[in-house]
């Protein structure tokens, strides 16, 4: 099929490169050009493993072609995908859709054969029905264009195998027509056994926000219990063992520490709150406002944590290395980083901050440019009173105490992420303290 | 096989009647520690009947002089699938029994017969405050450990408030007379009721807290079986061990309430929360277990442990866990109203003069407990305000009529939708998803049901002519 999809950035990208990988001809539109040129040169303008490959495979085989015209997309394509970003909006607490209104302004006036837009986009409940209306009043092929909402549950980093072999794919549509045109443009995916759910727009749209709301809910959840365990003694990530071993619990996304972050996370959580708050759906709205609360107040746990660590040395005077910036291992994304709020509070404190992260150094300078960046694992320690783990990176857990031992001014490392294996550690006269594990 | 039990297969010991006395541990040693078990309510009960099955001999511990007698004579003071059978093959003195459980209610016998003493009383939440009863816990403690004059090991499984174990630890040192050869560890059960044999037998895990070697090695020794089985054992401190209970009831309660409020999303917005269920669940992370919306979570457990949690969290000064849990909860008690809500609005306003048939009473299927119970919290409210309600309920009917003896209970589910204005289905028994629509629409005054369990299919009502609703699909 001939697809197009509708803005390239964190969404749009591995969504192209992926309906490629499925066979399909793909055009992808953005608005800047130097973007554009840049992925019609192969190149990959974000972090995403396995992305690269797919860009250079594709751009080289000429199924994947990139633009600035949606005429272009409008005259080639059969189905558009509409992946532009749904920032959050001025008030911080709704999504801002207009870039998907904008997408669709631009999109229907050249729509004059049938077709259908899909999107994927994360919105608010009652989007598709406006979409819909907008884009058969615009569009010369009026009832003719049909619109699917089919958010995408990609998780960044893992970005190009969710989109190929994704858990399932959520589908909300109001036409027989409309169904099948999601069940060819996914068919090899759904061959592969991967479940299509088709449900109403609300539905679907809702599907995505509940997702993340849990996901968030979940880690402040088990954040409550890592200060349950700070407070009365006890073992978080044993916890989190015992609790994975129930089929109804599972481990997965329960990961204590400084808490959730990243463009999605936060936003979604904030999003769905506000809009469950206008639904009148109170109750919800406080539950997941607590759950919010929790997570906002995790700078504050590890600043405690790191304070006691420090003991009599004043906080005003140290020199502190964060290591990791990015919200999460596996991804240079820094958007709402709980390890960027965290060297921003210690720094507020008075301590002079060194960071470092193994993709992420490039991305964090452009947003907080006020700390101190090195790649350079071992070098990042020199001179420091204290290093405290933020991002849970499989360098740190992979690095041998034993040859960073020295660079420090005190080996004093503080695990807010509670992902290392602290007993080479202390062999080899570290001193550690973990977020939820008082006693160990 | 009857509604959602066990898999009596995999209980294999039950297919052959054992003939070895003692038992014999999988690698053929024979079982030589002797337990005990105090309390014989729904866990200990079931506790010291598994304990027996897996070869031990088994003294049981009781205040309650008629509760001894039951046991003893065989009987079980309450259903639990799989319980009588398995009480039949080990209480002394039955034909053909093992022998190998018996029961009593002196503290003294009790402490001269044990290696290992599980304390498995009941800590039930405090009249009139969110924190546990740990009345009985400590008499329990208080009245054993001044016997305890040879090595002994007392196991807690009682849900407790962490930091217990270890002031409970310190009580054993003081009372005890053989002193340091006394110890506590604790060992919280993770039984599900309707459950509770398979559970014990084969459990998802096994968690210790200990302070020392010695308590680790007896413990591995009592649960050899299931350990050689594959079920992880796990090693912990007394705080850890004592917060993974609170922290998995909490997280299922939190599991429930956030399926319930995005039904209250769903009905606000018009989407369907079961279409939302099934699609978020495919994600290994939420998971599609726990994830039903309808008229929320009660019983003996849920509900008192979280309020336990958030009174523990208050005392240690961790409030935002209090918060949190406190919107679980309280999502959760409004589900009941809500379902009121959508009863009364089905009778066009108000209750008088309506007949409400109530399918369910229990907590939930496969048990007998009303603790609690959201489906009959709903009755009861309907009854109230005016209301006729009949009660129909598989296995919880007797203890209903005890709780509340003015609802009318009928003897079917068809008696009890005979003449009624609507039906509400509050407990997911099987039975109830294999009721014939056509039939009960033959006696039904009105053909209007209300799911409040999203357990039955629309469509299969529909088709019989009943108006079917839901909670949180309020188009589908």
């Amino acid at each position: 099929m001939r697809v197009s999809v509708i803005g390239c950035g964190h969404l749009g990208i591995p969504h192209a490169a992926a309906m490629a990988e499925l066979g399909h001809e793909v055009i992808g539109v953005d608005v800047d050009q130097a973007k554009v040129d840049r992925l019609n040169a192969g190149e990959c303008p974000i972090y995403e493993i396995g992305l690269p490959e797919l860009l250079a495979r594709h751009t080289a085989d000429g199924r994947l072609r990139f633009t600035t015209s949606i005429s272009e997309a409008a005259a080639f394509a059969e189905v558009h995908f509409i992946g532009v970003g749904t920032p959050i909006d001025a008030d911080g607490r709704s999504y801002d859709t207009g870039q998907v209104y904008g997408a669709i302004r631009q999109l229907a006036p050249h729509l004059d054969r049938p077709c259908t837009i899909v999107g994927k986009s994360t919105v608010t409940v009652g989007t598709t029905r406006q979409v819909t209306a907008l884009a058969q009043r615009l569009a010369p092929a009026g009832e003719r264009v049909d619109v699917v909402w089919n958010p995408e549950f990609l998780r960044e980093g893992h970005a190009v195998q969710d989109t190929l072999r994704p858990d399932r794919l959520i589908a909300g549509l109001t036409t027989a027509e409309a169904e099948k045109t999601i069940r060819a443009v996914y068919a090899p995916i759904l061959d592969a056994g991967v479940p299509l759910f088709v449900t109403d727009p609300q539905t679907a749209e809702l599907a995505k926000g509940a997702a993340n709301t849990f996901l968030g809910l979940k880690i402040s959840y088990i954040n409550a219990v890592a200060d349950m365990c700070e407070a009365a003694g006890g073992d978080v990530s044993q916890i989190v063992d015992i609790l994975g071993i129930d089929p109804r619990i599972g481990s997965g996304g329960m990961r204590p520490g400084i808490g959730y972050g990243g463009g999605c996370l936060p936003k979604d959580v904030r999003a769905f709150t506000a809009s469950a708050r206008q639904l009148g759906a109170e109750q919800a709205a406080a539950l997941l406002r607590a759950a919010e609360q929790i997570n906002e107040g995790r700078t504050d746990v590890a600043m405690d944590l790191i304070t006691r660590a420090l003991g009599d040395r004043p906080i005003e005077r140290a020199r502190i290395t964060v290591w990791g910036a990015a919200f999460k291992p596996g991804t240079n994304d820094v958007r709402e980083s709980p390890a960027l709020a965290l060297a921003h509070a210690l720094q507020q404190a008075g301590a002079t901050i060194t960071i470092h992260d193994p993709q992420a150094v490039a991305t964090a300078m452009i947003r907080n440019p006020e700390f101190d960046y090195t790649d350079d694992l071992p070098a990042s320690l020199d001179g420091a009173d204290l290093v405290v783990l933020a991002t849970e990176w499989p360098e740190y857990q992979q690095a041998t105490p034993q040859a960073l031992v020295d660079r420090p001014a005190s080996p004093l490392l503080v695990d807010c992420r509670t992902t290392l294996d602290p007993a080479p550690w202390r062999t080899t006269g570290w001193t550690v303290h973990q977020l939820g594990r008082p006693g160990k | 096989m009857p509604s959602g039990m066990p898999d009596y297969a995999r209980l294999s010991h039950l297919a052959a009647p054992q003939a070895q006395h003692p038992g014999l541990t999988p690698k053929g040693r024979p079982v030589t520690l002797k337990l005990t078990v105090i309390g014989t309510g729904y866990l200990g009960a079931t506790h010291a009947a598994a304990m027996a099955e897996l070869g031990f001999e088994v003294l049981g511990l009781d205040i309650d002089p008629a509760k001894i007698a039951m046991l003893s004579a065989g009987r079980v003071p309450m259903y639990e699938p799989g319980l009588d059978e398995l009480l039949a093959r080990h209480v002394e003195g039955i034909e053909g029994a093992s022998g190998r459980l018996r029961f009593t209610t002196s503290w003294q016998q009790v402490a001269e017969f044990g290696d290992v003493h599980f304390v498995c009383v009941n800590t039930p939440q405090k009249h009139g405050e969110y924190a546990c009863d740990m009345s009985y816990v400590d008499a329990a403690i208080e009245s054993l450990a001044p016997h305890l004059t040879r090595p002994a090991l007392v196991v807690g499984k009682s849900t407790v408030p962490v930091g217990s174990a270890a002031r409970l630890a310190d009580r054993i040192a003081e009372l005890a007379p053989a002193g340091d050869a006394a110890e506590l560890a604790w060992n919280p059960e993770f039984l599900r009721e309707g459950f509770a044999v398979e559970d014990t037998l084969h459990p998802d895990r096994i968690v210790v807290g200990v302070r020392s070697e010695r308590a680790e090695k007896l413990l591995r020794e009592v649960y050899a079986t299931p350990v050689a089985e594959g079920t992880p054992f796990v090693v912990a401190d007394y705080p850890t061990a004592e917060l993974v209970k609170n922290a998995a009831n909490s997280f299922l309660s939190t599991k429930i309430s956030f399926i319930n409020a995005m039904a209250e999303v769903c009905e606000a917005a018009g989407g369907d929360v079961v279409k939302l269920a099934e699609a978020i669940g495919h994600d290994e992370r939420i998971g599609h277990k726990f994830l039903r919306a309808g008229i929320g979570f009660g019983g003996g457990c849920l509900p008192k442990d979280i309020r336990a949690f958030m009174a523990r969290a208050g005392e240690l000064g961790a409030d935002q866990a209090l918060t949190f849990l406190r919107e679980v909860d309280s999502i959760n008690m409004r589900r009941r109203g809500h379902m009121v809500e959508l009863a009364r609005e089905a009778c066009g306003g108000g209750f008088l003069g309506k007949r409400i048939a109530v399918l369910g009473a229990t907590f939930k299927p496969d048990s007998d407990d009303v603790r609690d119970s959201p489906a009959l919290n709903v009755a009861g409210q309907i009854h109230l305000q005016g209301g006729q309600v009949t009660v129909y309920d598989p296995k919880g009917m007797e203890n209903a009529a005890r709780l509340f003896p003015t609802l009318a209970y009928a003897p079917t589910a068809l008696d009890a939708v005979r003449g009624a204005h609507v039906v509400l289905h509050l407990t997911e028994w099987r039975e109830f998803r294999e009721l014939d629509p056509a039939a009960l629409g033959e006696v039904a005054a009105i053909r209007r049901i209300l799911d409040g369990r999203n357990a039955l299919d629309p469509q299969l009502w529909r088709n019989a002519a009943w108006t079917f609703r839901a909670m949180g699909r309020p188009l589908a």
